[in-house]
């Protein structure tokens, strides 16, 4: 099996997103199946990371973070979104506009209290994040987008956020639309309506930015999402979890990945302290990958060894895109 | 150079101790373990989870969750609680709910409520004010009643914000205060009755509420960077990256000035099942990769390093793992360390 | 958009009672200003508060959406937050329920 059959029956994707909790390989999974793609199918690839904690860099062995696009090798471009220095550059833009707009030198105490103190919300570095995401996507011009799974409930936020901006776009639009009226009532406004052009514009970009990744996303024919776990007790619970959030989403599961599997053949080793050792773990796994047949069956698409070291650096990077796209399944 | 052990007791009144680190390298275990240990000693212990995603259950095999403090089978002396959040959540869901659909109606304004409500009600500051909520609770309530409360923290970024300790803890709850303080001021002052406006202003429950948070808050904080009282361990695996968050964490908190207690280092290959005859390349080279990223650790952060849990052959489940975790946690020393941190 | 009793009347010819009309028309469609109230000028109106209440609810403690987002009509509001706030905040029972 392995992932190459799945994109064999589905056709290529232009976004391909891992999902699974940390630490347990999707990061591995986006950097094996954008190494393969890059080099062996000749995609111009984008491969991006939403963790905060710089786990494409450990991975690619190379200091990406916050620096834009990387190439890595022909076709294959990582990044690393900085999203703590997005937020404070984008703090200071709008600052700056406030003073510009109204030829300031200072901003009121209040408004820049207010401004600085955003940067204690959880939600700006995920809308930082997003938006980055949605820019990438975007403007890049890339053949395919790899990235690990972005926190749930932006996403939940994202979909209701699209429908109440182009609500309100649509009511100024229909208010501007009453011209007549409109002049009239624009007569008492003294000057509403240049900055009126300006927020609907506003509202427009934003709306018309989230709208497209939103659609995108959710769009099966372009976008597969992969879910990544483990054979253990708690990796198992939290699929099921996801898997629930993502139907109440209304996305669709692509397939699941399993990995760090220790090698059948080990659970009946012989021998000593060491190899019991394996022993014991394999035939633990063995238990949980039983619980994965049967509580996700047909769901598995690829599954990914137990490699002998931490799968670091461009050799390790394309041991795992094998595996990942042509190794065996349950 | 002080373990774990001699650190406990030298410190008996050092009451709160917080385990954190990267996901998946294992909080809840030496948190468990941790808890384990001192009440084998005759202490009365309180382990809470303060990560959304609980696995005290799973840990001690046994179902700890609902919310409430409950004495942990087997493990005398152990009591566990999964910190809920969802009541509070929903308090503050409510709140703005209602204020959302309100003013609607007063504008005029013909949108549907809905998706509005749907935007508001998922803001993440929700989740982590109400858990910061819990935890001042535990720390200046419950946990009074125990000689030792172990606080197993979430991921980094929300631990760092949860211990932030001035930020984003009831930042919006703050501004709400403050709104209404202005609105009442406003209309108070055309009636000219300037002393009751913080009257006014608490007879909202919810407001009332809030200021109760602030001023608990303040006595919470006193307490967290005590360092008779309080001590924040990191979790750390022989591997680069978790091993680079820990750098990064402890800087943070030592920003907030919270006592730091020190390493420990979690999934810890030994030498004798690893470089046994016939072990294997595997083995063999996940020993290697170990040894160097260990090189690192004492580099960077040795005499921090206190305490060591082996790899285990089996799953770290059930009372008798747990034992076994906070023995080889007081006492385990990996024949390496002393060779390596020489070294370093 | 800027408060500007003094701007209508620089000279001070009408009378009280007219520049306080005036000053209305430039707080926000004070709807004593006019004889009856339009559905262009009723949208305007809530237009306006929509507006308002979506970049500044974050700031007076009611998150209406992402402040990411609200920061970038932020600017927008600017000259208007004192005159809105004076004209939401007096409102009693509104207040009560909401702020």
């Amino acid at each position: 099996m392995g992932l190459a059959s799945y994109f064999e029956t589905k056709g290529d994707k232009g976004i391909v997103i891992f999902a699974g909790k940390g630490g347990l390989g999707k990061t591995t999974c986006s950097a094996g199946l954008s190494h393969y793609m890059a080099s062996k199918r000749n995609r111009n690839v984008l491969c991006f990371s939403t963790d905060p904690q710089a786990s494409l860099s450990d991975i690619f062995d190379r200091d990406i973070f916050g620096k834009g696009l990387v190439s890595v090798i022909p076709n294959l471009d990582v990044v690393e979104i900085d999203a703590d220095r997005r937020v404070a550059d984008y703090q200071g833009e709008v600052k700056q506009k406030i003073l510009t707009m109204y030829g300031l030198s200072e901003l009121p105490a209040e408004i820049e209290e207010y401004i600085d103190s955003t940067s204690a919300e959880p939600a700006m570095y995920e809308s930082a994040t997003y938006d980055a995401m949605a820019d990438l996507v975007s403007t890049s011009g890339h053949d395919l987008y790899v990235f690990d799974m972005p926190p749930f409930g932006h996403g939940v936020r994202m979909i209701a956020m699209a429908e109440i901006l182009s609500k309100w776009v649509g009511k100024i639009t229909e208010a501007r639309e009453k011209a007549q009226e409109y002049e009239a009532v624009a007569a008492t406004l003294k000057g509403t309506k240049v900055s009126e052009d300006e927020v609907l514009k506003e509202l427009q970009d934003i709306q018309a930015k989230i709208t497209r990744f939103t659609d995108l996303m959710v769009d099966q024919r372009r976008t597969a999402f992969f879910m990544v776990l483990i054979p253990e007790r708690m990796a198992i619970l939290d699929t099921e979890r996801a898997l629930e959030m993502f139907d109440a989403l209304g996305l669709q599961m692509a397939g699941l990945i399993v990995n760090q599997v220790y090698p059948a053949e080990l659970a009946e080793a012989k021998g000593g302290e060491a190899v019991e050792f394996l022993r014991n773990r394999a035939r633990m796994q063995r238990k949980y990958l039983d619980e994965i047949k049967s509580k996700f069956a047909g769901k598995v698409v690829a599954m990914l060894p137990m490699y002998p070291r931490e799968p670091r650096g461009l050799d390790m990077i394309e041991r795992v895109s094998q595996d990942l796209l042509f190794g065996p399944a349950l | 150079m002080t373990t774990l052990h001699e650190l406990l007791e030298q410190r008996p009144k050092m009451r709160y101790i917080f385990t954190g680190g990267k996901g998946g390298v294992g909080k809840t275990v030496a948190a468990a373990g941790l808890a384990y240990h001192c009440a084998s000693q005759g202490e009365s212990v309180l382990v809470a989870s303060l990560n959304p995603v609980h696995s005290l259950s799973s840990l001690f095999g046994q179902s700890l969750s609902g919310g409430k403090v409950i004495e942990v089978r087997g493990a005398k002396n152990v009591h566990a609680v999964e910190v809920e959040t969802t009541e509070v959540v929903e308090r503050y869901r409510n709140s703005i709910r209602g204020r959302v659909k309100e003013f609607l109606k007063w504008a005029d304004i013909p949108l549907d409520a809905r998706p509005f409500i749907e935007i508001a009600a998922t803001n993440p500051a929700f989740e982590e004010s109400a858990m910061f909520d819990r935890m001042v609770d535990y720390i200046l309530k419950e946990g009074e009643a125990y000689d030792r409360v172990i606080f197993d923290t979430a991921a980094v970024a929300n631990a760092v914000r949860l211990i932030g300790l001035s930020k984003i803890y009831g930042l919006w709850l703050t501004r709400m205060i403050d709104s209404r303080k202005e609105a009442l001021s406003m209309r108070v002052q055309l009636s000219f009755r300037k002393e009751k406006v913080m009257a006014e202003v608490k007879k909202d429950p919810l407001m009332a509420d809030l200021i109760s948070m602030n001023e608990r808050f303040e006595k919470a904080k006193g307490v967290l960077v005590d360092p008779e009282r309080t001590a924040f361990f990191f979790v750390t695996l022989p591997l680069a990256l978790p091993i680079a968050v820990v750098r990064r964490f402890i800087g943070m908190v030592q920003k907030f000035n919270i006592p730091i207690g020190g390493v420990i280092v979690n999934e810890v290959l030994r030498p004798e099942v690893a470089l046994q005859d016939g072990a294997g390349e595997y083995l063999a080279n996940k020993y290697h990769e170990q040894t160097a990223y260990m090189k690192v650790l004492y580099r960077d952060l040795g005499p921090l390093v206190r305490s060591y849990i082996p790899l285990y052959s089996s799953e770290v489940t059930g009372v008798d793992m747990v034992r076994r975790v906070s023995e080889d946690m007081m006492t385990y020393t990996p024949p390496f360390a002393a060779e390596l941190m020489g070294a370093a | 958009m800027t408060d500007s009793k003094e701007a209508a009347d620089p000279k001070g010819r009408k009378g009280r009672g007219a520049r306080v009309k005036e000053g209305m028309k430039g707080v926000l469609y004070g709807m004593a200003a006019h004889g009856h109230v339009t559905a262009a000028l009723r949208t305007r109106m809530y237009l306006e508060h929509l507006f308002m209440f979506i970049t500044l609810g974050d700031m007076l403690g009611v998150p209406v959406i992402p402040p990411y987002y609200s920061l970038k009509i932020l600017p927008y509001a600017v000259p208007n937050i004192k005159s809105w706030k004076q004209r939401v905040f007096r409102e009693r029972d509104f207040t009560d329920q909401v702020f």
